[in-house]
């Protein structure tokens, strides 16, 4: 029972922003809609945050420290190419979600840091964990990947398999991964794929009750 | 001797006692839909328990105004528990009462033979494989099936005297006196939206029973073959609840029963209801009503079979389950 309430709960965190990266390696933000964007939104104005930045090429990783940020670019040269975005502390109140700092403490519902991570495979074959964080990764090559098809994915926390990350495909939940960290999903369009997970971890001493890891695998598919 | 059929269908009723299994996804209210009389290919979680009950209430045509002894109403309780030992194998145990009501006031009621069942799960993703323990929605539209056999053992009373000492007619006992089994499969494709299909089919067959008055009887074998379709018609994802909407086409074949082995006038025959449904789920506990009509019938003696299946003015089934 305890499982399917935080389904529930998290299932609300899937329907805020999307991040994604886009074929020239800029982050994006907003909502992506599955027909070929026609409905997408993006949010116009850069934002900066701190991050991790990761560029896998030739099977070597490469870290890039810095503020990172909504339209700014990952090399494209990368076979794999991840953001980790350290977006803040957050508590939702009765009067909506604001920063954990400005919320008065008696009226928070719920408060939690929020952890984005962004990667996309330009090369597919690339298709392994980084290691790095919170993390989606195909479990074969999704090289071969048609509209259609359906693709084990796994969920890797320091290349560790996470079970019961909730994982939605294009905005709609599918289920959660089991304790290899597999979950299925099918691929329903060509074009760029938008795979979502969020992973809770509650925190003792902290000025906010969890961390809040959601983590995005973007792919070409032809 | 021709009331002997509606006893038959005791056995199958319990093996389709493994419908209703709450089958809404973990993450919400999608999920293939579950009709009420045709198997649905649903294995339980392992470790859960399932709880099942169901009612099937019988009202028979009579042919006559006087109270004669035609059967008047038919009252098949079931009681289940399931387990899911492995996310491809459940096992189910059953406990069936009745009551068989005449129009002459006559009544029996009880418990019936206790039915013991096994599941088999199986699902076409690229070829055949046992079922999975964590089925994404995706994976929930692969075609599903099970196998299942059961078992009925002699634990009801199949020697009921009236109060004169003389043995009450076969079809009104609370047992069969033996064993039978029962084999079958389904299979379901749920496509991903509002619709499921639903098909199964068994096989029942019976052993010869001697009563303690002489009379050798075996009852007919019976093939069941239906089909169904179900449609979710609204749901709050929030409250995790859904109603779905099933309609359902159930074939009966019933063989003619054997006395002392000669073929029993007034038994036998083919049966095609239709039964219109609702289903309401609610998280892990479910509730389903409908109506089952016989829509068509070719009974091999209908006008001597009254009280038999074929013969209903028409059934209503309740089921109720719950996951633990």
């Amino acid at each position: 029972m305890y499982r399917l309430l935080l389904m529930a709960m998290t299932a609300a965190t899937l329907s805020a922003h999307d991040y994604w990266i886009d074929a020239s390696g800029a982050l994006q933000r907003g909502h992506l809609a599955a027909d070929a964007g026609e409905h997408a939104h993006k949010d116009e104005v850069p934002q900066r945050f701190p991050s991790e930045r990761y560029c896998r090429r030739n099977g070597t990783t490469d870290e890039v420290k810095g503020p990172f940020g909504v339209s700014e670019r990952l090399g494209t040269e990368c076979d794999s190419a991840m953001v980790v975005l350290h977006l803040g502390n957050y508590a939702k109140t009765p009067y909506g979600i604001v920063a954990a700092a400005e919320a008065n403490p008696s009226m928070v519902i719920r408060s939690w840091e929020s952890i984005e991570s962004v990667k996309r495979l330009n090369r597919p074959a690339d298709f392994t964990p980084l290691g790095k964080g919170f993390e989606l990764s195909f479990s074969r090559d999704p090289s071969t990947l048609e509209e259609g098809d359906k693709m084990r994915i796994l969920a890797t926390f320091d290349g560790i398999p996470k079970a019961g990350a909730v994982v939605a495909y294009e905005g709609r939940v599918v289920g959660t991964t089991d304790e290899a960290g597999h979950i299925n999903v099918r691929i329903r369009h060509a074009g760029l794929q938008l795979i979502r997970a969020t992973l809770r971890e509650p925190l003792r001493g902290a000025p906010v009750a969890e961390r809040l890891y959601n983590a995005t695998l973007n792919l070409e598919v032809k | 001797m021709k009331k002997v059929l509606g006893m038959t269908a005791l056995a199958c009723a319990a093996a389709w006692g493994h419908h209703g299994v709450p089958s809404i996804s973990l993450t919400g209210v999608d999920g293939p839909g579950a009709p009420l009389e045709t198997t649905s290919s649903t294995t339980l979680p392992e470790g859960s328990f399932l709880g099942y009950l169901k009612l099937d209430h019988a009202k028979y045509k009579t042919y006559t105004s006087a109270k004669d002894g035609e059967m008047e109403r038919t009252d098949y309780w079931l009681y289940g528990l399931g387990y899911g030992a492995t996310p491809y194998l459940s096992a189910y145990v059953f406990m069936p009462y009745y009551t068989k009501a005449l129009d002459d006031a006559t009544m029996v009621s009880g418990f019936h033979d206790v039915n013991l069942q096994l599941v088999l799960g199986l699902v076409y993703d690229e070829g055949f494989k046992l079922a999975r323990k964590n089925e994404s929605l995706d994976d929930m539209e692969d075609w599903h099936f099970t196998l299942f056999v059961n078992g009925t053992l002699p634990t009801g009373d199949s020697e009921r005297k009236d109060g004169s000492g003389a043995l009450i007619d076969p079809g009104m006992q609370t047992g069969f006196g033996e064993p039978s089994l029962m084999a079958g499969a389904s299979m379901t494709k749920w496509f991903g939206n509002a619709f499921t299909f639903v098909g199964d089919c068994s096989y029942n067959t019976f052993f010869e029973h001697t009563y303690d008055d002489g009379t050798k009887l075996r009852f007919g074998d019976e093939i069941r073959v239906n089909g169904a379709l179900t449609a979710r018609v609204y749901e709050l994802p929030k409250s995790r609840l859904r109603l779905d909407a099933s309609l359902e086409a159930n074939y009966l074949y019933l063989g003619r029963d054997e006395e002392d082995g000669v073929g029993a006038e007034a038994t036998g025959g083919s049966i095609l209801y239709t039964t219109p449904g609702m289903r309401l789920t609610y998280k892990t506990v479910s509730a389903a009503m409908g109506v089952k009509l016989p829509t068509a019938t070719d009974l091999n003696e209908a006008d001597l079979q009254q009280g038999s299946e074929g013969k209903e003015r028409y059934r209503l089934i309740f089921t109720f389950s719950t996951l633990f």
